[in-house]
């Protein structure tokens, strides 16, 4: 019986610590890998500048189809919504990498202003369509055409 | 006579997760993963026609032949998982509803939410099941307008057909990240709570021996319709959001190619498409829980009975509604467990196909209509499919952190 119980609390732990390891690897996946070298880092870059390129030509399509009559303001305000979001999402995930030497940070610093700039331009399209405002998002459209240029250039060759 | 498959179809094919993986895929990697559709389609042909088969024949739902072929114990960690699954599927087509009507009213999906539980409470508790079928398969022929929308968009039918028959991993995306997504759409085209509704579904609308044509009927076109809708709205995300470089990640994505070929008319068609699908696979799902369990406790079970009598069928049902509506209600993003349920629902896979392949071959149950080699060679084949699907699916999760 003692062998028994022994038995079954050593397969119960087993089973506890097999959990906790499989718990750990997922929420460790989950976590954003850090960048240990300037090609690394110069990676990350280009995959934000290029998430950044993907967010602005949805609001892009959302807001000229708003513009010729061919989706609701609702739709075009929930894909707009979304994408200002993500393009935060974007700019903290790089904020949260650490630049490795002093290349990277001036890479960043380059990098910074475009992705700044793209997300500044989604928030003047969301409120110019919240406020049903033509001119307003034609401006911000042209904003946002405008960065792709400074994004292509990272995706690219990270800058 | 085909509302069944069609509601299947609909609402376990094409659900949250088959809209979400497949506009993902085709913007990411245009149609070169096509193949992972069309397996997975055969996988449900293939495995729907044998359940419906042994339902018909011996009158043995899924989980009946779960415990009676794997034993309690091994039966009962099916079914644990099973239902962990299926909650975690109802979580995401609760949030797909509400997310489609946020669409259309710029209401915050969370708001939505429990209107939207008590409205699929509604249906399993007082919807009689013919209507739940034809309401729900009907509205969700909307999603043909992503059929119609490619004849009306720049398509390049030929560079289309090349990248379905040439596969091919693009230069911007890694190996592991192209097969989880392969992973992630077979998944989604085969999850177990479909063929366990299925299933359950023919004995609600009481299939005997006779009905064997129809139900094949409901399996040869169902299936088949639910793969054809989620190849469409694959090249349609290949033909408009792919040169674009957007990474879908959001349901309004997905809707935007209908947009842009019919205007409001197509964006209508396509939210409508997208309510009934998830609708309906959230009642799918919630009532699969239901049957499973009533299934395998030898409980009474169906939408059939009075909810008087069938009382634990009924609060089992309640109870994973809840439970899928309070997980929405944390805020959790719907579109990312939804990738994460197809991907581990794709894992326990082989647990509830391989017991059905077992019984359509007993001929103590099915007498004559046992598998024919044809059938036999098939179900070994996808089930050999299915295998590899299940060992993968979690490494490859993990390796490339749900698709990034």
């Amino acid at each position: 019986m003692i062998f028994l119980t022994k038995r079954s609390s050593r397969g119960g732990d087993a089973r506890v610590r097999a959990f906790a390891g499989f718990a750990c690897t997922l929420a460790l996946s989950a976590c954003a890998s850090p960048a240990t070298s300037f090609d690394g880092y110069q990676g990350k870059v280009a995959a934000s500048a290029q998430a950044m390129t993907g967010i602005v030509n949805t609001a892009w399509l959302a807001a000229d189809s708003w513009q010729r009559h061919r989706v609701t303001s609702a739709y075009a305000d929930i894909v707009v919504t979304n994408a200002e979001r993500d393009a935060g999402s974007v700019l903290t995930a790089l904020d949260t990498r650490q630049p490795p030497d002093e290349r990277s940070i001036a890479l960043k610093d380059d990098a910074d202003q475009p992705l700044q700039d793209a997300s500044d331009a989604l928030t003047d399209l969301r409120i110019a369509l919240r406020r049903d405002d033509h001119d307003g998002v034609s401006h911000a459209m042209q904003m946002l055409k405008h960065e792709l240029q400074p994004l292509a250039a990272f995706t690219q060759d990270g800058g | 006579m085909l509302t069944l498959g069609v509601m299947t179809a609909i609402g376990g094919f094409v659900d949250i997760g088959n809209l979400v993986t497949s506009g993902v895929t085709g913007a990411r990697f245009d149609v070169s993963l096509a193949w992972a559709v069309a397996l997975g389609t055969i996988g449900m042909v293939v495995y729907g026609e044998m359940a419906g088969r042994v339902t018909a024949v011996a009158q043995r739902p899924v989980f009946h032949v779960v415990r009676e072929r794997l034993g309690v114990r091994f039966g009962l960690l099916n079914l644990v998982a099973a239902c962990a699954l299926s909650a975690l599927a109802l979580t995401a087509e609760i949030g797909g509803v509400a997310l489609s009507l946020e669409l259309a009213s710029d209401v915050s999906y969370l708001l939505w939410v429990p209107l939207v539980a008590l409205g699929v409470w509604g249906v399993t508790w007082r919807m009689k099941f013919q209507y739940m079928e034809r309401i729900f398969g009907l509205m969700g022929l909307a999603l043909l307008v992503f059929v119609v929308a490619l004849f009306f968009l720049p398509t390049d039918w030929g560079a289309l057909l090349s990248s379905a028959t040439h596969p091919s991993v693009p230069a911007s995306e890694s190996y592991p990240t192209y097969f989880f997504y392969a992973v992630s759409l077979v998944g989604a085209c085969i999850v177990p709570y479909q063929v366990v509704f299925f299933s359950a579904g023919g004995l609600e609308e009481g299939w005997t021996v006779d009905s064997l044509a129809e139900m094949r009927l409901n399996v040869l076109v169902g299936f088949p319709l639910g793969g054809i809708l989620t190849l469409a709205i694959m090249a349609c995300s290949a033909v408009v959001l792919m040169p674009l470089q957007v990474n879908v990640s959001h349901l309004g994505e997905v809707g935007l190619p209908a947009a842009v070929a019919f205007g409001k008319a197509g964006l209508a068609f396509a939210l409508v498409g997208f309510f009934a699908a998830t609708f309906a696979a959230a009642a799918e799902t919630a009532l699969s829980t239901g049957y499973s369990m009533g299934q395998y406790f030898g409980w009474s079970w169906g939408k059939w009975l009075r909810p008087t009598e069938a009382p634990r069928f009924h609060v089992v049902v309640l109870g994973t509604l809840l439970l899928g509506t309070a997980f929405v209600l944390t805020t959790i993003d719907p579109i990312k467990v939804t990738i994460v349920s197809v991907v581990l629902g794709a894992a326990a896979i082989p647990l509830t196909y391989l017991p059905i392949l077992v019984t359509a071959n007993d001929r103590d149950y099915l007498g004559e209509h046992v598998n024919g080699w044809f059938a036999n060679a098939l179900g070994v084949l996808v089930l050999l499919m299915m295998l590899v699907v299940s060992l993968v699916a979690v490494p490859l999760l993990l390796w490339t952190k749900a698709g990034q």
